[in-house]
């Protein structure tokens, strides 16, 4: 980090984001490629789980261009300034960081640049303090946010790659996985969401087919559509989707009870 | 409102400079850290400010001036000067300034700007056709430039 370029520029914000990632333990990464498979809901409560297994938990929401975390965990004041950064505010125990803090419902016209200023901007100023585990919420395709992230976060992290048992969605989570690999990301597994009891050869066979594991299946739960997604912790916490996701998470390794 | 070194970024007369004191930190390690891992000590280096920002030069300049005292490159020749904003309309072509793009914002609007510059399509659009596919070309932010090293 805080390397030149060949026109004898730095940039600062390296060594933010340097000291912010010294202060992380783990940087969980939930990706999957394909949208509408459930990553916002899965990174939003699993940030949740982990804070209520007694971690100290942030959530960072990347979907730059359609954040949803704020919805999902109710979450509206603005982040507060102090001489080490703009500090989260928390939910659940969750400090949670996310571009909707600043747009609040606005649209977000970003393009491929301008995402990865967006992005190193919010990892450089957000002072999360230190944390057992950074959870961040990728959007759909695999374009800027998730490149930009994995290559800042590769030392700590892993990421679960999250998809359905449709074909198109498993297709997209191939690419990911090959992607996250390139880079030498570490894949701690692939779940299949929104399963409705069918056959989930699929998904394990791709997690076979990548040397991964598979973490199983989150059954349907229609309970997380009620209310048009707008949740909040304890309703979230209270779903069998909740549930089956702690078990994947404590399958996954990670400090769950 | 500041309350222990604090304050709630919502509200028409905050100060804003521990943003600026933040950038300095940055700005003051990055050169710390290129001087740890190229084994050079840093001569000159000027410091690029966009308007975009909005940030207090002063408070800046002042912030760099304390902190480099302590580090490696106390001896560093350092300017800060400020970056003009051209801001282009994807769908017209028109270029926007500074003051064009800020024109119409409020202070909390502002104050958006000035954490996250590629936010000004999200409060406003192109003044000739009233696009949001707006591009910042230049003037976003805080850059290390020319940096000059023995």
């Amino acid at each position: 980090m805080s390397s030149m370029s060949r026109d004898g520029c730095i940039d600062y914000r390296d060594a933010l984001i340097m000291k912010r990632l010294s202060e992380f333990s783990y940087v969980l990464l939930v990706t999957g490629g394909k949208g509408g498979v459930g990553k916002s809901t899965i990174a939003s409560t699993a940030a949740l789980i982990l804070s209520q297994s007694s971690n100290r938990t942030g959530l960072l929401d990347l979907d730059l261009n359609g954040p949803s975390a704020c919805l999902l965990l109710g979450v509206d004041e603005s982040p507060m300034e102090a001489e080490d950064g703009l500090i989260p505010p928390s939910v659940g125990g969750v400090k949670v960081m996310s571009v909707d803090l600043f747009a609040k419902g606005r649209p977000l016209p970003l393009t491929g640049g301008a995402k990865e200023e967006v992005v190193k901007e919010m990892m450089a100023l957000t002072s999360f303090g230190r944390l057992d585990y950074l959870v961040v919420d990728t959007p759909p395709g695999t374009g800027d946010e998730l490149l930009t992230i994995t290559r800042l976060t590769k030392q700590v992290g892993g990421a679960i790659v999250v998809t359905t048992s449709s074909p198109l969605s498993i297709s997209v989570a191939r690419r990911v996985i090959e992607i996250l690999g390139s880079m030498n990301y570490r894949i701690i597994g692939v779940v299949e969401n929104m399963s409705r009891g069918e056959d989930d050869s699929l998904s394990r066979r791709l997690a076979a087919e990548a040397g991964v594991e598979s973490l199983g299946a989150i059954p349907f739960d229609a309970e997380i559509m009620v209310g048009g997604g707008k949740k909040g912790p304890e309703k979230l916490l209270s779903t069998v989707f909740a549930r089956s996701l702690r078990e994947k998470l404590r399958k996954a390794g990670l400090k769950v009870v | 409102m500041l309350v222990a070194g604090v304050k709630v970024m919502d509200g028409p007369n905050m100060l804003r400079h521990m943003h600026e004191y933040t950038i300095a930190v940055g700005v003051v390690d990055s050169l710390k850290n290129f001087s740890k891992s190229s084994g050079r000590r840093v001569k000159s280096f000027r410091v690029f400010v966009g308007e975009l920002s909005m940030l207090n030069l002063e408070v800046l300049r002042g912030a760099l001036e304390k902190l480099i005292k302590h580090s490696d490159a106390a001896d560093a020749v350092f300017s800060v000067e400020v970056e003009r904003a051209r801001v282009i309309c994807g769908s017209c072509g028109y270029v926007m300034s500074f003051g064009e793009v800020v024109e119409d914002l409020d202070d909390q609007e502002k104050e958006v700007i000035h954490f996250l510059p590629e936010l000004i399509a999200s409060y406003g659009a192109c003044r000739i056709c009233g696009s949001k596919d707006l591009r910042i070309e230049s003037g976003r932010g805080v850059s290390i430039r020319d940096v000059v090293y023995v």
